[in-house]
């Protein structure tokens, strides 16, 4: 695969995070019951939101993507 | 130490350090040692982001309404990859064109307009105002809540009867010490920047402390919270959305996504305070790893607050300090509170300092200096007066934020005049990101946007709390403005799918858009709000000596310059800054300044009194005879003819280079037939060597072998003759085909009858057939029309196929088929053999000369290698054709075809 530049990679983060984080992909995860202790959405959230910086820090400072 | 003292000095004790941390900043940088310059502290100072809204705010929502609260972080976690797209822009104009504010900002981006200036001060006064008030109430109320359950409020001492009071004149003194250090605003303020950077740091450890303590001492860990909750139905409730919930979930992540860059304090620390654009990469994952940090443990408390305080005797705002204070932890308390005061002192200070600047230099300082003419003006008093404005400013603001405190604010949450901000600064955000993005943005719509927004804010948000406040009678909330239902400010235009905030924020900023875009469609553009436009959109392919704000000729002095730079800066400050400029560009002071000086001199005052202010303070020393229409139009039409020009010169250079490639092709194809032409000479040469050769040695022989019988000497000699006619026929071949390639070779047309003619050439080669016993197959058309051909040449075309099929047919059985007929108006003709074959690739080359003298897979050349060249010639200017066809091992057919004459002159035997 052609490496992306630093725009078009940003700008996919935010496209897809933003679909996982709201109404329908959301609701999905939108459950009361109780996952290792933790409540399921609230594990879905931070998981989520976890992978993002994951994946920000991977782009930004370890591949280096020119800006 | 009671409580109350262990309070008042932790405090006294945190307020200090922070002032010496601020100290300390800006020494280091005086000392060059920027503190700031450095992507962590960059990153923490964005960090202002959260609030005491956050700090207590979060719990009490969590509290109450379960996961929502997210919305106000991950909103700007998602802005956050956009940041190097958006805010690096922002960043970018900012440094080019010295702004420091966002009032200044759309006041530039539209054309230096003061109008725009001063509603985006009002809107953002308005929007922030409460918010900052409802700081002071945080930590009001934190002190309070402290007190009442240690049961000490009573003793009587006095600040503790109002502590808002106390922190609201240290922080004035704060923000007046390290906010209002220079005259010139765009410096940064490094000891500010320090201070906010470690309160950041200080109010997420105290969060994360007593999160911590709460989830793992408090409570056996997360399970033990969550399982706990999950045992009291209205509690499990809190752990997810219900369906009517998405809608707001969304409109509130929107409004938190625009806050993050509209709110006049995080323009502050990320524009104006930002060092370098490459800290922005950094802080795009440092910035929501915060966030997730700080908001960790949020849900943990609010559960166990709800746990613990099961009849809400506790306010959930308060549950941060309340339940250490419940387990008895007097220094975990103190922690806690101190970071609850950081998380407020942080905002009230950033939000102040934005504030003043944007009220100085879009209210006072154009107020100040209309009807001033430059002259009047004293450059001692210029400053002593820039400077005191800006302190009764911060201290105005202040004392406002503070009286809205007292009479107020009291009876809201934390939350909602959070929330009522946020959405007061999104509606800045069509006619800023227009205004980066789209150079068809114009004043007019963005006034027209920000009005039309502003005024949906007020009256769909603000005005119900002021209902509530019971100031305005309830009826306007239930049946609407003058009772048309449709006016309702909670349901606007009967829109009840919505909550009525979720409503306030799609109608605020749906109006706001469609206005801006609307109406700058049809808006006509001044010349430097055009200009403005192009340098805000394309900001990254101009340098700064590109901004110019003098269009046409128009005459400044240098002199006028230097003295209105002096009025500003002092006299030493401005030849320094003059000195600087002759050196950054390259040039010597002259008489008139050139638009370079005048730009210059437009950025630095624009550092001092605002851009719009600015502007004027410029246009105050052109000279006003030389501001005339007629040059505008004068430019604008010489840059038209510019433009045309242009293009005509692009159009002329592409037909160049057209005719360049022409060229070049021409030349290639030359260099190819002067190859051609040189290899065909060497061929020939070498041709004509080999029968000399021998020829040469048989008469060497001759010579010098007298004693040769004549039987021998017959046979030698008849050897020469041989190789002489080979060469002999060579020649006239060379001639032959020198004469078609030249076109003087005349052909002698007659009537032909084709068949005829290849009658005649089979007999001439009936005996080679014969003895080759090659069996010959004839099969012409009776009926074919006479051609017009010359029968010498036609014969030797024919004659040159036959041989060659005879040469190359299977040497075993050999079989060859000639035959004619007349097919689509063409007379054809075909010679086929059942020889070896042609491969394709060589199909068209045995039509060059020499092809086998190239190719010599064969023992020896049989004839001369130019027969076919020059059959082919032949029937060429017959304008017929003739071509192969040819597999290996299949024996090859050979065609060519002769034009047959009009059906008139056919004639048939």
């Amino acid at each position: 695969m052609r490496q992306p530049d630093l725009k078009t990679a940003l700008l996919l983060i935010f496209a897809i995070f933003l679909l996982l984080l709201q109404f329908p992909l959301l609701s999905i995860a939108n459950q009361a019951a109780l996952v290792a202790g933790i409540p399921q959405f609230y594990l879905y959230i931070f998981g989520v939101w976890s992978l993002m910086i994951g994946l920000l820090v991977y782009l930004v400072e370890i591949k280096r993507l020119k800006p | 130490m009671s409580l109350q003292w262990l309070i008042l000095i932790s405090s006294l004790l945190y307020l200090g350090l922070l002032f010496g941390i601020a100290y300390l900043g800006e020494r280091q940088t005086q000392r060059g040692k920027s503190l700031v310059n450095n992507p962590y502290v960059y990153s923490l100072s964005l960090a202002v982001f959260c609030t005491a809204w956050t700090y207590y705010g979060s719990v009490g929502q969590a509290a109450r309404q379960g996961v929502p609260f997210l919305t106000t972080y991950l909103g700007p976690t998602l802005m956050a990859p956009l940041w190097w797209i958006v805010l690096r822009k922002i960043i970018r104009i900012c440094k080019v064109q010295r702004i420091t504010t966002l009032a200044d900002f759309l006041s530039a981006r539209y054309g230096n307009n003061i109008s725009l200036g001063v509603l985006v001060t009002l809107v953002c006064i308005l929007g922030i105002l409460p918010y900052i008030s409802i700081q002071l109430k945080a930590i009001g109320a934190s002190v309070d809540i402290l007190l009442t359950h240690s049961g000490q409020k009573s003793t009587l001492v006095t600040w503790t009867n109002d502590p808002a009071l106390f922190i609201t004149i240290a922080l004035a003194g704060f923000t007046i010490l390290f906010g209002t250090r220079q005259v010139d605003v765009t410096k940064r303020h490094e000891g500010m920047v320090t201070a906010i950077a470690f309160e950041s740091l200080f109010k997420l450890l105290a969060f994360l402390a007593v999160g911590a303590y709460i989830t793992f001492i408090g409570f056996n860990g997360f399970s033990d919270i969550f399982s706990q909750a999950q045992a009291v139905p209205h509690l499990r409730e809190l752990f997810t959305l219900s369906p009517s919930q998405y809608a707001d979930w969304f409109w509130l992540t929107l409004v938190s996504l625009l806050a993050i860059f509209l709110l006049p304090r995080q323009f502050q620390v990320a524009v104006k305070e930002n060092v370098n654009e490459r800290h922005l990469l950094r802080a795009t994952w440092l910035f929501p790893l915060y966030l997730l940090l700080i908001n960790l443990f949020v849900l943990p408390i609010a559960l166990g607050g709800n746990l613990l305080f099961p009849e809400q005797s506790v306010d959930a705002d308060t549950y941060v300090l309340a339940i250490p204070q419940y387990f008895g932890k007097d220094v975990l308390t103190v922690v806690a509170f101190l970071g609850g005061l950081s998380a407020a002192t942080s905002m009230i200070i950033v939000s102040t300092i934005a504030l003043s600047t944007m009220v100085n230099n879009n209210l006072l300082v154009p107020i100040w200096l209309s009807g001033k003419s430059i002259r009047e003006l004293k450059r001692e008093r210029i400053n002593r007066a820039l400077f005191n404005s800006r302190r009764l400013t911060i201290i105005g603001i202040l004392l406002l934020a503070y009286l809205y405190f007292k009479f107020v604010s009291g009876q809201f949450s934390l939350v909602s005049i959070g929330i009522t901000s946020f959405v007061a600064v999104a509606q800045l955000a069509p006619c800023l990101l227009g205004g980066i993005f789209w150079k068809g943005g114009t004043y007019q719509g963005a006034l027209s946007g920000l009005l039309i927004g502003f005024t949906v804010w007020f009256y769909t948000l603000v005005i119900p709390t002021i209902v509530q406040a019971e100031l305005l009678p309830s009826h306007l909330l239930e049946q609407g403005l003058l009772g048309i239902s449709a006016l309702r400010p909670e349901s606007l235009f009967g829109l009840t799918v919505f909550s009525p905030l979720s409503q306030a924020i799609f109608w605020s900023l749906l109006l706001n858009t469609i206005s801006y875009i609307g109406v700058s469609l049809f808006a006509t553009v001044s010349v430097s709000e055009r200009k403005q436009a192009e340098l805000f959109v394309d900001v990254f392919q101009y340098s700064p000596s590109t901004l110019s704000p003098l269009e046409g000729a128009k005459v400044v002095l240098t002199a006028d310059i230097e003295e209105l730079l002096a009025k500003f800066l002092g006299r030493s400050g401005t030849r320094t800054l003059m000195k600087n400029f002759y050196q950054q560009y390259r040039t010597k002071p002259q008489r008139e300044a050139d638009y370079r000086l005048v730009s210059y001199a437009e950025r630095l005052l624009a550092g001092v009194i605002g851009s719009s202010s600015a502007n004027v303070m410029v246009m105050s020393v052109v000279r006003k005879d030389d501001l005339l229409l007629e040059d505008l139009f004068r430019v604008l039409d010489e840059s038209q003819q510019l433009v045309y020009a242009n293009q005509k010169l692009k159009q002329k250079s592409r037909e160049l280079e057209q005719l360049s490639q022409q060229l070049k092709q021409a030349n290639r194809e030359l260099q190819k037939l002067d190859y051609l032409k040189d290899e065909f000479i060497s061929t020939v040469t070498h041709e004509l060597r080999t029968p000399i050769t021998s020829i040469r040695a048989f008469c060497e022989i001759l010579q010098d072998s007298p004693e040769l019988s004549p039987e021998e000497q017959e046979q030698f000699l008849s050897t020469i003759i041989k190789e002489t006619d080979r060469m002999e026929r060579l020649i006239n071949q060379v001639l032959d085909l020198e004469k078609f390639e030249s076109g003087t070779q005349q052909l002698h047309l007659q009537l032909v009858d084709i068949n005829q003619v290849i009658q005649e050439a089979i007999t001439t080669v009936s005996q080679l057939v014969k003895e080759k016993d090659i069996s010959l197959q004839v099969n012409l058309s009776p009926t074919l029309p006479m051609v017009s051909a010359d029968p010498d040449r036609l014969i030797q075309v024919i004659l040159n196929l036959l041989s060659n099929a005879i040469k190359f047919c299977n040497s075993s059985n050999g079989y060859i088929r000639i035959s004619s007929y007349l097919v689509e108006g063409v007379v054809k003709v075909n010679v086929l053999d059942n020889g070896k074959g042609i491969p394709a690739e060589s199909q068209e080359m045995i039509f060059e000369g020499f092809f086998q003298a190239h190719n010599q897979t064969t023992k020896k050349p049989v004839g001369s290698g130019l027969g076919l060249t020059i059959s082919r010639k032949i029937i060429e200017h017959h304008r017929g054709k003739l071509w192969v066809e040819s597999e290996p091992e299949q024996g090859s057919k050979f065609s060519f075809t002769l034009p047959a004459p009009p059906i008139g002159r056919k004639l048939s035997y």
